[in-house]
């Protein structure tokens, strides 16, 4: 295909962008800007609410503080994964296979696992009671850093592949030069991997950050009742309370949260690869 | 660059993209339509038990195998009233609640009552007067406890408040039918009605310390109560039956202030293609031998045909539908306008 008629490659996916995204964002837009649910009455009635009420702020903060925990849990867990994927060239097929495999199944039977786990009959809480360390269950399932653990381990995937990734552009002889010049293994991770796998890094960011802030069933099922975020009350705001108009201010709301927050980290990631470029 | 030419081979690339992406659905809309039903059923042992003995009962009768959706009731109104002209289903499995919605949305049609015969072996009030329902079950509520860790019984709900019981109790938010009934017996219990549910709320504020866990939906507190999360909590008896079929230690018991009833009917949709078979099952759905078989071991949902005797566990709580009349009921015509109201309560009561 020559490169005049390139633009037909794009209708396929544009087609479906415009029909199945563009279209319902711009009516979600649309329909928050009424006053009633009949939409008879245009208006910013659904985001003066929003505004006006700190339980509303607490559960869009809530929200972005349990994305960004999950982002650096995955962070601390995600770079020894990728270390080793790289220090062990022999282990790489099943290194890669294990980090997949919680692709491989479903979102509720992982997040399912983690009550089982976490639970007051549970897996660490019955190990603690057995070996005499305390004596009544610790309260661990639906609190906020259960969800946040659970989280990490579902979204890690998505953290470790792109570290990966930058992790093998590194010259390896960059490590051999630092220890020669005497920098400890702690420095040369400091001062040269970390600043030359930082596009990895964002790139797993954005990932983590805006899967853990949109993810629905793990808040839900880990969360349990006490815990609110934006996705159930979007949820239960449409389906339960019918107030469509705050339903969809919550869901603009929290798209532009991201939007900004990924638009900040875009900013730093044209930076930091200037910066790996040299 | 080339001038803009559209070649036979270029149109026939659009062609497929355009049909990839649903832009000409035609193959469907050219195919003679066979006769299709969809029906709803809620998540659980409502769900088993309609592919046990509703589905089978029903293709036997009229030589269709309905496609069954199982969707909590507020999901329902939402989706036939997103859909309108063109619902997703035929005939759906209501709440009250949701149902008085779908009545004020005009979601529903009346029944072909010709195709319900076994209307006339329900109780009147089991039969909306308008012919937009009827109801196929009612579910009892009442005290559920783990038999293994709780030794003394609460005797009624307001003895969910004794400091013996702190972190044990199980409560559901009040988005679900069960969490809104609760709150309705609870203001009941406490003086006020559906009108005057602060009783019920100063309730639960006190009742916090001995809160283990709040269940997103009643489905959930099986969940809890396998993982020991709780021990007390307020239950449908199907439910709790079910989850001691699967070996969980569990035990219903009535409440001082009285077994809760919530009642499920059925109800027709207004532009559905085929009103008289979705009528149909709504007959097959109130017969004696379907009511009977999910009346039975281990669904225990309650029948109203008047044909149908009570068995088992639910013979200990009455001995037919007709028993069932002094049971502590929501009026929910009162309820439904304030329903928002009360969840956003709850839920900043409840939250940490």
């Amino acid at each position: 295909m020559s490169q005049g008629r390139s633009w037909l490659l794009a209708v396929p996916m544009g087609a479906v962008f415009t029909v199945f995204v563009a279209a319902p964002l711009l009516l979600i837009a649309f329909v928050s800007l009424h006053n009633d649910a009949g939409l008879t009455q245009a208006g910013l009635h659904a985001y003066a609410k929003f505004a006006g009420d700190a339980y509303n702020r607490g559960v869009l903060t809530d929200t972005l503080l349990l994305a960004a925990e999950t982002v650096a849990l995955t962070v601390l867990l995600g770079y020894p994964v990728a270390g080793l994927y790289m220090a062990w060239p022999k282990c790489r097929r099943v290194l890669m296979f294990l980090t997949i495999l919680p692709l491989l199944t479903s979102t509720v039977v992982r997040s399912f696992a983690w009550v089982v786990i976490l639970g007051n009959q549970g897996l660490i809480n019955r190990t603690l009671i057995s070996l005499g360390a305390i004596d009544a269950p610790v309260h661990l399932l639906y609190t906020p850093g259960a969800v946040a653990i659970a989280l990490a381990q579902i979204e890690l995937p998505l953290m470790v592949l792109p570290l990966i990734a930058a992790l093998s552009g590194i010259d390896a002889s960059l490590m051999d030069a630092s220890h020669a010049l005497g920098a400890g293994p702690w420095r040369s991770f400091r001062r040269i991997t970390v600043p030359l796998s930082l596009p990895g890094l964002l790139t797993g960011t954005l990932l983590v950050f805006t899967g853990a802030a949109s993810a629905l069933i793990t808040q839900t099922l880990v969360g349990g009742g006490r815990l609110m975020y934006m996705p159930f009350y979007i949820y239960e705001e449409a389906i339960q309370a019918q107030d469509f108009p705050f339903a969809a201010a919550l869901a603009i709301i929290l798209l532009i949260s991201i939007v900004l927050i990924v638009t900040a980290l875009n900013a730093l990631g044209r930076r930091s690869r200037a910066f790996v470029r040299g | 660059m080339t001038p803009f030419r559209m070649t036979r081979r270029d149109t026939m690339r659009l062609l497929t993209a355009a049909a990839a992406t649903g832009a000409l659905p035609l193959g469907s809309a050219l195919a003679s339509e066979p006769l299709e039903l969809t029906a709803t059923t809620f998540p659980g042992a409502w769900e088993e038990s309609h592919r046990r003995f509703l589905l089978p009962a029903f293709q036997k009768a009229t030589g269709v195998l309905p496609a069954l959706s199982a969707s909590q009731a507020v999901d329902t109104v939402t989706k036939l009233n997103a859909a309108q002209a063109n619902p997703p289903f035929d005939v759906v499995l209501m709440d009250e609640g949701p149902y008085m919605q779908g009545v004020s949305l005009g979601l529903f049609r009346p029944m072909v009552t010709a195709k319900v015969p076994n209307l006339e072996n329900l109780p009147a009030r089991f039969v909306q007067a308008n012919g937009l329902g009827a109801y196929v079950s009612a579910q009892v509520f009442g005290i559920v406890t783990n038999t293994e860790t709780v030794k003394k019984v609460p005797a009624g709900y307001e003895d969910f408040l004794k400091p013996e019981y702190k972190g044990r109790i199980g409560l559901v938010g009040l988005d679900s039918t069960l969490g809104t009934v609760w709150m309705v017996a609870l203001a009941k219990m406490l003086g006020g009605d559906e009108d005057h549910m602060d009783p019920a709320f100063d309730y639960i504020e006190k009742l916090l310390p001995n809160v283990g866990a709040v269940a997103a939906n009643p489905g959930a507190l099986g969940t809890l109560f396998q993982t020991g999360q709780i021990d007390i909590a307020c239950h449908y008896l199907n439910n709790v039956e079910a989850l001691k079929e699967k070996g969980v230690p569990l035990a219903l018991s009535k409440p001082t202030s009285g077994w809760g009833l919530v009642r499920s009917l059925m109800c027709v949709t207004k532009n559905t293609k085929v009103p008289e078979l979705a009528s149909s099952y709504i007959n097959v759905a109130l017969s004696v031998e379907v009511q009977q078989a999910m009346a039975g071991t281990p669904y225990f949902i309650a029948p109203t045909n008047k044909q149908v005797a009570f068995g088992s566990a639910m013979a200990a709580i009455a001995k037919n539908a007709g028993e069932m009349d002094n049971f502590v009921q929501t009026d929910w015509a009162k309820i439904n306008p304030r329903r928002a109201e009360y969840i956003d309560r709850f839920n900043r009561l409840v939250k940490k």
